[in-house]
């Protein structure tokens, strides 16, 4: 297929400083996982490939600074973006907490485009946002996912979701594994079945409590 | 002008030269951050002609920042004159602008950031210096005259000639903006900006909510039919902002009728339903919300409505959910409403039932869970009445009896669930877990929700439950019996059981097995005498609900139904899962044990068709082995050994490690197949088992991993299989392999309290022989590969099950595998040596005091080797960090794991006594006021008390440093004598004199007198800086548990001083003496001759404490006793952190 006719969608990637948007986002451009944390500046993008039943698709990923000083143009950036990730960090609870600042700035420039909320380096034990108080994405119609850039948790869950939101093709499947290396480390699978569960606990956690005195 | 144009276009340029790009960012940061910037940026944004959206939302930001530094209120030195303008000039080019076609063709992000720079101007001017924002903007939209008349009267005289529907859209806008900036709850805000906001509705709700309702009311009557657009919208700000203004602002006669109107029409009944959810929710007092309900007629209505698609289904569900949660709000809230309204509002949920029982049998899950909550509640309710003893009527055990065939009808899996097929690798590349499509997602989280209701009526009503579930359930397995099971028919066919079914019963089993366990405990083995059934019996008979009985002929009705013959991928995990969930049945049962051992033999169970299930019942049976006794699994040993030796061929899949690290944290297939070993072991550990048997099953077992990995060592040079990754890591997971078959068998019980090598023996010498062989192999392979961590890691783990299993048989090995690992592990195998190191000095205590003393000062050297490299250049990331705590702890942990294993001495042992107080500085120094780390902080603070015990209390000996609560030393003390008569050397004097050293040696008596000095120099004074840093709050709880630590500490430093005791070490009198009495029962003595209160008091004045405060501490912690002085501790920082001067 000619590289013109691969349909190509700007995705912007926000989120506060540290989440590690920077290292998901070389984990597909190289399948290294950075270790050492340095500041974005302004932005960086970066095409990144997938190929699907349904042919190839670039997402041509914004990936932005989340910190304050570094921020640039900020709101500039979303400009004609089609899609977005926001990620926050699931060790650290204040980049949950301003999760909804940058859905607000978001949403006011890119409207109505699909959006992926992800926690990131859920292979990291003491976590701090339990999966129980992740309920932003579920106000705002936003789809969720826990992942983990240095194990690939999850690695193409958002770019899957995305791809199928804006291609229409709900059957859409990557077909070739993106080009990643190995991971890291490997994520517990018994972790990530005690997440899913905790997922799934959330909405059923409130029923009945024993001594309920508000009766 | 064009050269800020020229600089957002390169700065926003992805193609851009990356210094371009940053001079560019740069640039455009300065005029933003310029004090006439905003002014250049509003003619930017104006101009004509039209710049461009990108340099125009730019110019956007610019004024906004502008705005941000006018402060909260606007006010801030000139800002005032600077927002008047923006406001005219913003205002003039909406009014001029927008009203035409330039709307259309303006992009909708820079419409939304001027209705957000606008609101921004508003939340700084209103109602201040911008009294008419609202007014002025519905102006804007035609609805309104200058003048500002508001009811309903002149809406009606608007015509649509009037209105702009362009302005309207904008006015949308705004108030959308508005909503987020000052109302919404999900967004973060300063406590400053909350208290302007509370002003701010506050002014609008007195002067202006009334002419946005107005405004709202004229485009419903008008445009709902023309622009469904803009009435979405309207409808949506509705919603948003009931909860804040009047109600009766909208809930009127003449708003309502145009609401339910729109129920009616396809494009907006779900935004008009949406509204009403907002409205029925809004918070009100419980008279006046059910005046709103009976004047919305919501039951009614809902009734009246055709609900054709699952879209709408799913909004008049959550309406009806929100109705009937608000109801009950009401009809509970006995203390603010009379009796009669109590009444009509139960009346009214009454009539809403049916509609719920319609949603909760709907065939979608999102339909079904709209209505959740309310269900919830009324189980709820229901629950509180029967706790209260309160029947229910006859309306709400008919709903009950019609809600529980409902909710279990909605457990099963539907007919187009995906499963995966068989052949999908169990473990992915990427993420190693099981096929997690949203299909299950959805499926597990309604089953769980359905499962909670279902539970909850089996509390309400419990015999309703029992003859639902029970007839359920036995009715499937009857079927199983008759028919059989099928594979691939969910539903379907002639008489013979479904997969659906057949799941279904299965976990109803195990959901009555549960429900009963959460219950009242499950007690398979309650004495049964004769036919007149006791105590459990009895109960059930008086209740008619889930007893243990039923669940005993449940399970036997599932296991002899053979439902487990379906290779179906849903049966064999949850069959399986019951029998280990409710391995109780087997010990009552043992005649079951044999049907459900084959099953797991079979091919539905180790051999399971499916490479998902196939890994989970080996767990499943690793487990329902470990809880049965030897003389049981004996019979079944060779069987066992045979059926799954297939399936334990090694190997490596060098897939799963990673580029850089040499270790995985899981090593896919494999990892399930050491439960499989681990079961091998446990089959061949009964002393059941005649020994030849078990020789022969464990080498038909061990040959082929011992020969594995003696021919890869064989093969090539040392130096070339640590090339190899492939070859380490199969040489990994056959010494990993090994260690798990060892750990099938059971530990031996170590007496730690003699030297001597006889361990009551409880393997046969032959499987000691083995063993010893195993581990001489692994030591050999550990000393030729050491250099590579997956061998360590192996090695670690195998000889660490070989110590537990073998005790004092396998510690000279200890000493190779720990220099071997010290020598060469990375910092991330610290942790899990430490732990290892903190295991085996509590199992061997003196037994191990030679080597522990060895690898005393190498241990600590390497651990410090990493926390400096760390001080030094900080955690570079999130996952170092978490290294650092790790370490952190392990590394005290294991220090007071030799306390506590009264290996105290080890630390006075010649090679180590010198470095005895740069051991303990930095964890006073610095572990115990890293307030950051309270756990560290506990565990420093606990080491350093047992230290304190060890060598200024009771140098000699006499009591144990593993217990130190009051009560305990009590009881030593009471003890003292006789344990000295039974002249038995106590475990410290044992470990003690095994290194050959004395407490009444010069070198001890130094290194007690340094420790002395140095305690009174650092530790006193981390004693009390550590509670009153900025960081530790006593409210926290673990922090509390660092002060209850520090407290213990004081207390024991308090004893060190008194005379007696501190001069104990003289020989003289340590002839005369006994044990002497640790006295938390209090301390007394003379305090002045205590040279420890000189001390405390001293560094209590330097804290700024008068001297009266620091004799008043000191006497307290003389006379309380523990709990007490603790007491007074929390309660002394918590009046002084304040006096106290310290940063």
């Amino acid at each position: 297929m000619a590289e013109a006719n691969i349909p190509k969608f700007k995705l912007v990637l926000v989120g506060d400083g540290g989440t590690g948007k920077t290292t998901f986002v070389k984990r597909h451009l190289s399948g290294e996982f950075e270790k050492k944390y340095i500041a974005t500046i302004g932005v960086e993008v970066h095409p990144l490939l997938f190929t699907t039943n349904k042919g190839k698709i670039v997402f041509n990923t914004w990936d932005t600074a989340g910190q304050e000083k570094f921020g640039g143009l900020r709101d500039g950036y979303y400009i004609q973006g089609q899609c977005a990730i926001i990620m926050f960090d699931v060790t650290s609870r204040i980049t949950y907490k301003n999760v909804p600042n940058w859905h607000r700035d978001l949403v006011r420039v890119c409207e109505n485009v699909p959006i992926v909320l992800c926690g990131n380096k859920v292979d990291i034990k003491e976590r701090k946002v339990k999966a129980k108080t992740i309920t932003f994405h579920r106000k705002k119609n936003l789809q969720y996912y826990d992942i983990s850039a240095k194990s690939n948790y999850n690695f193409e869950k958002p770019f899957l979701w995305l791809a199928r939101k804006l291609t229409g093709e709900p059957d859409l499947e990557f077909v070739e594994a993106p080009a990643l290396r190995p991971p890291e480390i490997n994520f517990d699978e018994n972790m990530a079945m005690e997440y899913d569960r905790r997922m799934k606990e959330e909405v059923e956690d409130k029923p009945l409590p024993e001594d309920d005195d508000d009766l | 002008m064009e050269q800020i144009e020229e600089a957002v276009r390169c700065a926003l340029d992805p193609g851009s030269a990356p210094d371009i790009k940053s001079q560019a960012t740069q640039y455009c940061e300065q005029v933003k951050g310029s004090s006439d910037g905003w002014r250049v940026c509003l003619d930017l944004f104006t101009a004509a002609p039209e710049r461009g959206p990108e340099v125009r939302l730019f110019a956007l930001q610019a004024i906004e920042a502008m705005i941000a530094d006018a402060g909260i209120r606007g006010d801030v030195g000139d800002a005032p004159a600077k927002l008047e303008i923006v406001r005219k000039i913003l205002l003039e080019f909406v009014s001029t602008q927008y009203s035409g076609d330039r709307y259309r063709t303006e992009p909708g992000f820079i419409k939304n950031t001027l209705a957000h720079t606008i609101t921004m101007l508003a939340l700084a001017s209103y109602p201040t210096q911008w009294p008419t924002f609202l007014q002025d903007m519905v102006t804007l939209t035609g609805i309104l005259d200058g003048k500002g008349s508001s009811d309903e009267q002149s809406a009606r005289s608007v015509t649509i000639n009037d209105i702009n529907p362009a302005l309207v859209d904008f006015f949308n806008r705004v108030l959308g903006s508005l909503d987020d900036e000052l109302v919404s709850r999900i967004v973060p805000r300063s406590a400053e900006e909350t208290a302007r906001n509370t002003e701010i509705k506050d002014a609008m709700r007195v002067a202006d909510v009334n002419i946005i309702a107005h405004a709202w009311y004229a485009v419903l009557l008008h445009l709902s039919d023309s622009r469904p657009d803009l009435t979405e919208g309207v409808l949506r700000l509705m919603g948003a902002y009931v909860s804040w203004i009047d109600i009766n602002l909208v809930v009127n006669q003449s708003f309502m009728r145009i609401l339910f109107g729109l129920l009616r029409i396809p494009a907006l009944r779900c935004a008009a339903c949406r509204c009403l959810v907002d409205i029925v929710g809004k918070g009100m007092r419980s008279m006046e919300k059910l005046s709103l309900l009976q004047f919305l007629g919501i039951v009614d209505a809902m009734k009246q409505l055709e609900i054709s698609d699952t879209e709408f289904a799913n909004e008049v569900g959550k309406l009806a959910n929100v109705t009937g949660i608000e109801l009950k709000a009401v009809w509970m809230d006995k203390g603010a409403i009379t009796s009669d309204a109590a009444a009509a509002a139960e009346t009214m949920l009454e009539q809403l039932l049916p509609l719920l029982l319609s949603f909760l049998s709907h065939k979608s899950p999102e339909v079904i869970s709209s209505v959740f909550p309310v269900v919830n509640d009324l189980l709820a309710v229901y629950k509180k009445m029967q706790r209260d003893s309160v029947a229910l009527n006859a309306n709400q055990q008919e709903f009950l009896t019609k809600l529980l065939p409902v909710l279990v009808d909605k457990l099963q899996y539907s007919d187009d669930y995906t499963w995966p097929s068989p052949t999908d690798a169990a473990f992915g590349d990427n993420d190693g877990s099981l096929d997690e499509d949203d299909d299950e997602a959805m499926f597990n989280e309604l089953r769980h929700n359905l499962r909670v209701f279902i539970d909850a009526i089996g509390q309400i009503a419990p015999e309703l439950y029992n003859s639902v579930i029970l007839a359920t359930a036995k009715g499937i397995f009857e079927q199983c019996n008759q028919h059989g099971v099928s594979f691939d028919q969910g539903n379907k066919g002639h008489g013979q059981l479904g997969w659906i079914r057949a799941e279904l019963g299965i976990y109803l089993t195990q959901a009555y097995g549960e429900l009963l366990s959460s219950s009242r405990g499950l007690r398979f083995g309650a004495p049964k005498h004769g036919q007149s059934g006791t105590g459990n019996q009895v109960n059930d008979a008086i209740s008619g609900g889930p007893s243990v009985e039923s669940l005993k002929n449940l399970l036997s009705m599932m296991i002899q139904s053979n439902v487990v013959s379906s290779t179906h991928p849903s049966i064999a995990p949850i069959y399986f899962e019951n029998v280990v969930r409710f391995g109780g049945y087997f010990e009552v049962q043992r005649e079951a044990v044999a049907p459900v051992l084959t099953a797991f033999l079979g091919n539905t169970g180790v051999h399971h068709p499916y490479n998902t299930v196939r890994p989970r019942i080996w767990y499943f049976l690793h487990r329902f082995v470990k809880q049965l006794p030897g003389s049981v699994l004996a019979p079944f040993s060779s069987d066992f050994i045979s059926a799954v030796a297939g399936m334990l061929k090694v190997n490596a899949d060098a897939a799963v490690l990673g580029g850089t690290s040499g270790v995985a944290s899981s090593y896919g297939l494999f990892d399930s197949q050491l439960f499989l070993f681990e079961a091998c072991g446990m089959m061949l550990a009964p002393m059941e088992l005649d020994d030849s048997t078990r020789m022969a099953l464990l080498q038909h077992l061990l040959g082929p991993l011992f020969s594995g990995a003696q021919r890869l060592m064989n093969s090539k040079s040392a130096e070339q299989i640590l090339q190899d990754t492939q070859g380490l890591l199969q040489i990994h997971h056959y010494l990993t392999a090994i260690g798990s078959v060892v750990k099938g068998f059971p530990d031996v019980r170590v007496d730690s309290k003699t030297t001597s090598a006889s361990a009551p023996q409880q393997l046969s010498p032959s499987t000691v022989q083995v063993f010893l062989k195993a581990a001489d192999m692994c030591v050999t392979i550990l000393g030729a590969l050491r250099a590579n961590q997956l061998i360590r890691e192996a090695s670690r783990f195998t000889l660490s099950r070989m110590l537990g299993v073998l005790g004092a048989e396998a510690l000279p090995y200890l000493s190779q595998l720990a220099n071997s690992l010290v020598s060469s592990c990375a910092v991330e195998e610290l942790v899990d040596l430490l732990g290892l190191l903190g295991q085996v000095v509590f199992k061997f205590k003196p037994r191990v005091a030679p080597t522990a003393s060895e690898l005393l000062l190498p241990v600590i050297s390497k651990v410090y080797g990493f926390l400096d490299q760390v001080a030094q250049n900080g955690a570079t990331g999130t996952d170092e960090a978490v290294l650092l705590q790790e370490l952190q702890k392990a590394y005290l942990s294991w220090i007071v794991a030799i306390f506590n294993s009264d290996l105290d001495c080890i630390f006075l042992a010649p090679q180590n006594v010198r470095h005895l107080i740069t051991i303990f500085r930095p964890i006073a120094a610095q572990l115990a006021t890293d307030s950051s780390n309270p756990q560290c902080q506990r565990l420093a603070f606990s080491a350093l008390t047992k230290a304190i015990q060890a060598w200024l209390v009771d140098p000699q000996g006499w009591h144990t440093l593993a217990t130190l609560s009051s009560a305990t030393v009590a009881a030593i003390n009471n003890k003292a004598a006789s344990l000295n008569e039974s002249r038995r050397p106590l475990l410290r004097q044992a470990a003690t004199a095994a290194l050959g050293l004395s407490p009444d040696s010069e070198s001890s008596k130094d290194a007690y007198s340094q420790f002395r000095d140095f305690v009174m120099s650092t530790v006193l004074s981390a004693c009390f800086e550590t509670p009153t840093r900025s960081g530790f709050s006593l409210a926290d709880a673990q922090m509390l548990l660092v002060v209850s630590e520090i407290s213990s500490l004081l207390q024991m430093m308090l004893l060190a001083g008194m005379p007696e005791i501190v001069f104990g070490t003289d020989q003289s009198i340590t002839m005369q003496m006994r044990a002497p009495q640790l006295p938390f029962p209090p301390i007394g003595g003379d305090l002045n001759e205590n040279p420890c209160v000189f001390y405390m008091s001293k560094v209590l004045r330097d804290l700024g404490c008068s001297e009266h405060v620091a004799f008043d501490f000191v006497q307290a912690l003389a006379s309380l006793d523990q709990k007490q002085f603790k007491k007074y501790f929390v309660a002394f920082l918590s009046r002084s952190s304040s006096e106290l001067s310290l940063e």
